[in-house]
């Protein structure tokens, strides 16, 4: 037996935006563009560009391709440098979960780290590396490395260990206990490190590229600030935003439906 | 904790061993099952040493214990994996013993969906599902209502006379142990040992508040210093 998740939704009397929530977010962003175009309206196009250009410039970009070519240079190296420290984050972590000593080990390694500000590390790893690629993908690895880990830590940590004493009672193997009891209980933590550091790598990215590489959507936004385009900063800001919301919201909260279903059911 | 422990599970016997909370009973289970490691002694089955791990044990704890993230059919189907059965197969017996336990048409929800004696119901089928060697059982009811524990005692005493499989079964209640049990063994002391086994030779299906049933009771909780009894002090503190 489910229960419904709130008692107000779908009862007949309702006012309509309780009973359609999605109306409440369409209304907002309305607004926003409203107010956004009603300010520009004061200000010249140089300074303050209003919607209607700034969307027309972003259907300009896409259309032509160029934003495919800069997105994908910018996807590329998020994509490879969150691969990489994603894994190494969950070996890391999960070894400084169960081994006391190695979490004291690298803890201070890790402090030190999180402290360090993301710029830093890319002029960095420009300058160990050059212009390439090498570059802004260390540097989203070297950033994403100690916050993925102190999550996966927190993640293992918190395993139950009731579950693995109950595998072990009826001689689970190994992998059955990692993949179908652990790995299980990782998962909420792991999303939330997937989102948090899928966003800090587009930033770490886009940083990297404006300081010292010749294609990607941080490259494209220090050209427009070079020829002082206001339009063209607002229109590749936004056309990025539009490709961040899509994969949350085409990508990462479906995922996070399916995986953490059994959550929703509700004890009679 | 434990000090010279002997005790004998018979082929088709029901055995209970009651004793206050702390004081080994969970100990003992761990040891023959083989998730606790002795200091000194062995488990044999029908005198000969065995590795615990090649005995097939079915475990039910005082909480369920089963992985919510899985349905219901597929924790059962998880035990019988564990044992080597193939997938396809394992489901077909969960199913099965699911229907055993009447919530066969639970099958598909999770388990938080279920009640807290519902999930302790799939965590019995479990357990039996992989048609165990010997049922280990640790203090199964003592997290549910009353009413619930009765009817889930009443229910595994039924299912239990269908297999006729050896249980150990831990309980800190005397009277649900004479209730369950062909034979009681009283634990206690610290560190812990059997003082006193008794047999319970009354026909099955038990009522729990059969005079017969309350005396033996009595008698446990006697041996255990609990009543006012044989100069014990009685639950005020205060010899009889």
């Amino acid at each position: 037996m489910k229960s419904s998740s709130s008692s107000s939704e779908g009862a007949p009397g309702a006012p309509i935006w309780q009973r359609w929530p999605l109306l409440v977010h369409l209304a907002s962003l309305l607004a926003v563009l409203v107010v956004w175009h009603a300010i520009a309206s004061f200000f010249p196009p140089t300074l303050l560009p209003g919607p209607i250009p700034v969307f027309g410039r972003v259907w300009q970009i896409i259309f032509s391709g160029t934003f495919t070519v800069h997105m994908g240079a910018t996807l590329l190296r998020v994509a490879t440098g969150f691969f990489f420290a994603f894994f190494a984050s969950i070996a890391l972590g999960i070894f400084m979960g169960v081994n006391r000593t190695a979490e004291r080990f690298f803890e201070a390694q890790i402090v030190v780290a999180l402290t360090i500000p993301s710029l830093a590390w890319s002029v960095i790893a420009l300058m160990w590396f050059g212009i390439s690629e090498l570059a802004p993908i260390f540097t989203i690895f070297i950033v994403l490395l100690p916050v993925i880990t102190v999550n996966i830590v927190q993640g293992t940590k918190a395993l139950d260990h009731e579950m693995i004493e109950m595998a072990n009672a009826f001689r689970a193997g190994r992998a059955m206990v990692i993949l179908e009891v652990v790995i299980p209980q990782l998962v909420p933590y792991l999303l939330a490190a997937t989102r948090f550091g899928l966003s800090l790598a587009w930033k770490v990215a886009v940083i990297a590229e404006l300081l010292g590489l010749s294609n990607g959507i941080g490259y494209m936004i220090h050209y427009s600030f070079g020829i002082f385009s206001m339009l063209d900063v607002f229109a590749w800001t936004l056309a990025f935003t539009l490709v961040m919301l899509a994969i949350e919201y085409g990508l990462l909260k479906p995922l996070e439906a399916r995986v953490t279903g059994w959550r929703r059911a509700v004890a009679l | 904790m434990l000090r010279d422990v002997t005790l004998t599970v018979e082929t088709g016997e029901f055995c209970c061993v009651v004793g206050s909370s702390g004081c080994g009973k969970s100990t003992i289970l761990n040891i023959v099952a083989g998730l606790t490691l002795p200091d000194a002694g062995q488990v044999l089955v029908d005198d000969a040493q065995v590795d615990s791990s090649r005995l097939r044990i079915g475990y039910v704890f005082q909480k369920p214990r089963l992985l919510n993230w899985k349905s219901v059919r597929d924790n059962v189907a998880f035990a019988l994996r564990a044992a080597g059965v193939s997938a396809a197969e394992a489901r077909a017996r969960a199913r099965h013993y699911l229907a055993l336990v009447g919530l066969a048409q639970f099958e598909d929800e999770f388990p938080l969906a279920l009640s807290g004696g519902m999930q302790q119901r799939v965590a019995i089928a479990r357990a039996l599902a992989i048609e165990p060697d010997l049922l280990l059982m640790d203090e199964p009811f003592s997290h549910l209502d009353e009413l619930t524990a009765r009817s889930l005692r009443a229910e595994l005493l039924r299912i239990w006379q269908q297999t006729k499989k050896p249980v150990m079964f831990v309980t800190h209640n005397a009277l649900e142990a004479v209730y369950l049990a062909d034979q009681v063994l009283i634990l206690s002391g610290r560190p812990a040992t059997i003082m006193k086994s008794l047999r319970v030779s009354l026909p099955r299906d038990r009522q729990m508040e059969d005079p017969r049933l309350v005396a033996l009771q009595r008698e446990i909780l006697d041996a255990l210093g609990l009543t006012g009894a044989n100069g014990n002090p009685g639950s005020n503190g205060v010899p009889a």
